[in-house]
């Protein structure tokens, strides 16, 4: 009985063993398509609106060239995005990565296997860190984001009585956008009067701006660093009474970023003033372009890019709308 | 004489609410901190404010419960919260009426937490692992459904969530409706009663011929329904579903039964001190953000109230057993 | 039924009700898609299990004594994070990876003490010490990601013997290891007599305390080499990085046929568990599907699984 089991797992275990020890040599040669077509593997931290737009971005630029997308995502976890960008290397055998990281340090071990095994690696959407060789990064701006919509509400005059919401504390892009409305705010001689803590939960969005609508009634204006928290910021606003169309002595100044299609519709339907969007189609054309021009056994210059996003606002709405990613879903 | 008599009896009387209700003080003292650091904190409005924040918790919390009180847990809420969300923007860009959608949820929920009771009761596999799995089931449907999306909900199905009734919110009529009801039917009916029965004591429930397999299915159904009844709160707050909707809900769900004096090892519970468990909960992410506290100090905090009032709710429970032993009566320490 | 009856009479079946299962599952995704089983492929999978599997073991030795530990994903954070910070620091392997292991047994000391001196339950006490371990080690780090690693460390993930990367090396050492001690030591006995029954255990007069405690101990200092190796894995460790490990970890135990309920299971039983998790994540990543449908899935099949191993014992014992 008891050698019947163990002959079992040892069998078990030696086939997988063997099978698997028998592999080692044969990393670094990837495929290698010798024509123009290549498969490209796209590795996101997450799904959601704008990462959906992103991805139709790569793959329309992919399209025009008739590449091939292979798409993963993360769901949050680094330790996965590691596994799933080996699957697509030495699986999949993709001729180049374009990945969001999770974690702008921890896709280094990312970065380094395709170094390893040739394979273009091409960072869009967060910046990583130098630690390794990056093909082509193309990123958007978050201090210049946050930048842009400071500008905005400074150019809405007034007293300006501000709160502002705040993404994840470990995420880069949050962090950015915060220091960078901040800054601009201060450069203006205003001040932000509350920070409401939201780790991009948007039920602590709601509580966290009813909160703070209550204790600071004179609040007249809302930073919200992403249109993720948009609608928990509306429902607020909507229970305290005060979500009021823009032109309205009672309306609540409100400028997000991201430009999604929630936020493009908050503009169309007067119900705010300005989104500083992401230009995603750009970071689309520019790393399909970088994946052939490696491809090619070129250098990508330069290799960093940066995007900064442009305002979307009521004064702009006719004439921009269209360039707007949320807008022409 | 009369006097003594009469203060031995307030004092034991004291003793026993507080073996009922352990919480009380802590929360007592935990109010006292946040008003001195920020005295805006004890106000009618924030009291609202603590109450509309608390109604979801509340809903979700006194369905666990029940199914807390047989042993049992339900891992998979937030997950069935996200779905039911989903479901209802799924639906509304169907095409389905509003009114129909909102009805249909509960019986969905319904539906989801009779088969997490079904295969708990069936199959004998540990009700953790069953709703361990069916909660990446509900969320991976809920993801599917939704194609992560954000997507914002009109106002017609908002109606739980939106707008006030004689002052208050609707969200809190609906929770302390749904709190009343469920101490009623636990306290108060023959079903309430088999179910603490069979907490306490699984074998006798079963030699007494109660209906053991029906009255688990009948409270996983009932978390499913107070799950269902919290997502349509949910949505009418919120205004939109999106894919990190209620990640990690259960677990806030759980320990807001657990601070109530819920023992994961069934029999003990009630549903007035889950609702004291949730919304002390409530009071202290709320006082933590009034008080400006860093972000970075919430889950510290948040894991030391857990385990301090676990601690603290579990001493007048030991000390009934220890008198209990003196008392000469058998005492088995499980 | 009759085929049903037959298997439970197979010895090997019945202490690896998932190994046929397992095998199911290669088949069936091979026939999807081929390179599954490439060498190259096989090895990636090995590799991806190794952070779960090792802290599946330490899981296994606390489900066995009728326990759960919670705060695994959290201490797999803050072994990883100090680990970093001293290697960081003092640009010693050694006293970083010491670092680690001082953490997560420390962790698994603490949670393993309320447990048993307060008579708590499990579950809360490592709930709340999920909470409480994240929460300091954001506060410490704060939030931030620690990298600039040796690259002597960081290269052990991609250091290969005979074929097999050294943690899979390690990974497998450590579940020979286990086991023999599950198997072979009074320890071991005294564990899975702990979780069968906590009269007998007391009546027999095993040291019941330091049976328990010690049971935490040691999956901490599992999750802390887990920590480790996620920290090699990654070039960097941060407090949220093994959140996501929880559900996959006592997924993978009770999946290989451990009960919940304490004094039955093994550590062999998990690595078959680990084994089919890692080959459906790494199958549905091959085959595309998109990662809400993944999650589905995989609960589906840990559903399905535990239904069929519940099935086979519990027809077992009424017959």
């Amino acid at each position: 009985m008891k050698l019947m089991k163990t002959a079992a797992i040892v069998a078990a275990a030696a086939t997988v063993l063997v099978l698997s020890a028998c592999g080692t040599t044969q990393t670094g040669s990837s495929a290698g398509s010798t024509s123009d077509h290549l498969t490209i593997g796209v590795s996101f931290d997450l799904v959601n609106d704008i990462r959906n737009a992103e991805l139709a971005s790569l793959k329309a630029a992919a399209a025009k060239q008739g590449d091939k997308i292979v798409f993963v995502s993360a769901d949050q976890d680094a330790q996965k995005q590691a596994s799933q960008i080996q699957d697509l290397i030495q699986t999949k055998k993709v001729d180049a990565i374009v990945a969001i990281a999770v974690n702008n340090d921890q896709i280094a071990s990312s970065i380094a296997l395709a170094n390893s095994s040739k394979v273009p690696f091409i960072a869009i959407d967060r910046a990583v860190s130098g630690n390794g060789k990056v093909t082509f990064q193309v990123t958007g701006d978050p201090v210049a984001d946050g930048k842009v919509a400071a500008k905005e509400v400074l150019d809405a005059g007034g007293n300006p009585v501000i709160i502002q919401l705040v993404g994840a504390l470990t995420d880069q892009n949050a962090v950015g956008r915060r220091d960078g409305f901040t800054a601009g705010i201060e450069a203006g001689g205003q001040k932000v009067s509350a920070q409401v803590p939201t780790d991009w939960d948007p039920t602590k969005a709601l509580d966290g701006t009813a909160n703070a609508l209550q204790s600071n009634p004179k609040v007249n204006t809302i930073f919200i660093p992403s249109d993720y928290l948009l609608p928990s910021v509306q429902s607020a606003l909507k229970a305290a009474g005060r979500l009021k169309p823009v032109g309205d002595p009672g309306h609540v100044f409100i400028v997000t970023i991201d430009g999604d299609p929630n936020g493009c519709k908050a503009i169309k339907d007067g119900l705010m003033d300005a989104d500083v969007v992401t230009p995603v189609g750009t970071f689309g054309e520019q790393a399909i372009a970088a994946a052939h021009t490696a491809n090619a056994g070129k250098a990508v210059t330069p290799a960093t890019s940066q995007v900064a996003g442009f305002p979307l606002n009521q004064a702009n709405l006719s004439t921009t709308e269209s360039t707007v990613w949320g807008c022409t879903k | 004489m009369s006097a003594k008599t009469s203060v031995i009896a307030l004092a034991g009387r004291v003793r026993r609410f507080l073996a009922a209700f352990p919480l009380i003080p802590v929360g007592v003292l935990l109010i006292v901190l946040f008003s001195i650091i920020q005295p805006n904190f004890f106000s009618a409005a924030n009291l609202v404010n603590v109450l509309t924040q608390a109604s979801v918790l509340l809903i979700a919390a006194t369905g666990m419960t029940f199914v807390i009180l047989t042993a049992g847990i339900d891992l998979s809420v937030g997950a069935m919260m996200f779905l039911a969300s989903a479901f209802v923007a799924a639906t509304l860009e169907g095409g389905l009426w509003p009114v129909l959608v909102i009805l249909l949820v509960p019986l969905l929920t319904v539906v989801l937490g009779a088969f997490n009771g079904t295969v708990v009761a069936t199959t004998g596999v540990p009700a953790m692992l069953v709703t361990l799995a069916t909660l990446q089931v509900f969320r991976g449907i809920g993801g599917h459904l939704t194609e992560q999306q954000s997507l914002v909900l009109p106002d017609s199905v908002r109606f739980l969530g939106l707008g006030d009734l004689a002052g208050i919110p609707r969200a809190v009529w609906v929770a302390a409706v749904v709190v009343f009801a469920g101490a009623y039917v636990l306290k108060r009916t023959r079903f309430g009663r088999h179910v603490q029965a069979l907490g306490s004591n699984p074998s006798a429930a079963w030699n007494a011929g109660l209906p053991v397999r029906g009255l688990l299915i009948t409270v996983y159904a009932i978390a499913g329904l107070s799950a269902g009844i919290a997502s349509l709160v949910q949505v009418g707050r919120l205004g939109a579903v999106q894919p990190t909707l209620d990640v990690g809900f259960e677990l806030t769900v759980i320990t807001a039964v657990v601070l109530g004096g819920a023992s994961l090892s069934g029999g003990y519970g009630s549903v007035a001190g889950t609702a004291v468990g949730a919304l002390l909960l409530t009071t202290v992410e709320n006082g933590l953000v009034l008080s400006g506290a860093s972000p970075y100090v919430f889950d510290i905090f948040r894991g030391a109230v857990l385990l301090i009032a676990i601690v603290g709710s579990d001493l007048p429970r030991r000390l009934l057993r220890a008198s209990r032993r003196k008392g000469g009566e058998a005492a088995i320490t499980p | 039924m009759r085929l049903l009856r037959y298997l439970q009479r197979v010895p090997w079946v019945r202490e690896l009700t998932m190994l046929p299962v397992l095998i199911l599952l290669i088949a069936i995704l091979a026939i999807f898609e081929p390179t599954i089983l490439s060498p190259g492929n096989l090895q990636n999978v090995l590799g991806q299990s190794t952070v779960v599997g090792i802290a599946a073991i330490g899981a296994t030795f606390v489900i066995l004594t009728g326990g759960i530990d919670l705060s695994v994903g959290s201490t797999i954070g803050a072994s990883g994070v100090a680990t970093a910070v001293v290697m960081s620091a003092t640009g010693s392997i050694a006293f970083g990876i010491l670092a680690g292991l001082v953490v997560g047994a420390g962790v698994g000391f603490v949670l393993g003490s309320l447990i048993h001196r307060l008579n708590l339950v499990p579950f809360v006490v490592t709930l709340a010490g999920m909470f409480v371990v994240l929460g300091a080690t954001v506060l410490l780090s704060n939030g931030a990601t620690i990298s600039g690693l040796p690259t002597a460390f960081t290269g052990i993930s991609v250091v290969t013997f005979a074929g097999l990367p050294v943690l899979v090396i390690v990974t497998i050492g450590l579940y020979v290891v286990a086991q023999l001690v599950l198997s072979l030591t009074a320890w071991g006995r005294r564990v899975i007599l702990l979780g069968a029954s906590r009269k007998t255990s007391v009546i027999s007069g095993s040291p019941v305390a330091g049976v328990e405690i010690s049971v935490y101990v040691v999956a901490g200092l599992f999750s802390a080499i887990a920590g480790v190796a996620l920290t090699a894995n990654l070039f960097a460790a941060n407090a949220s990085m093994g959140s996501n490990f929880l559900l996959n970890v006592i997924g993978a135990v009770v999946l290989g046929g451990t009960s919940l309920f304490g004094g039955r299971g093994s550590v062999t039983r998990t690595a078959i568990g680990v084994l089919l998790l890692g080959f459906l994540s790494n199958g549905m990543n091959i085959l595309g599907l998109a990662s809400y449908d993944q999650v589905a899935v995989t609960g589906l099949v840990i559903l399905a699984a535990a239904c069929l191993d519940a099935l086979i014992h519990r027809s077992r014992r009424a017959a």
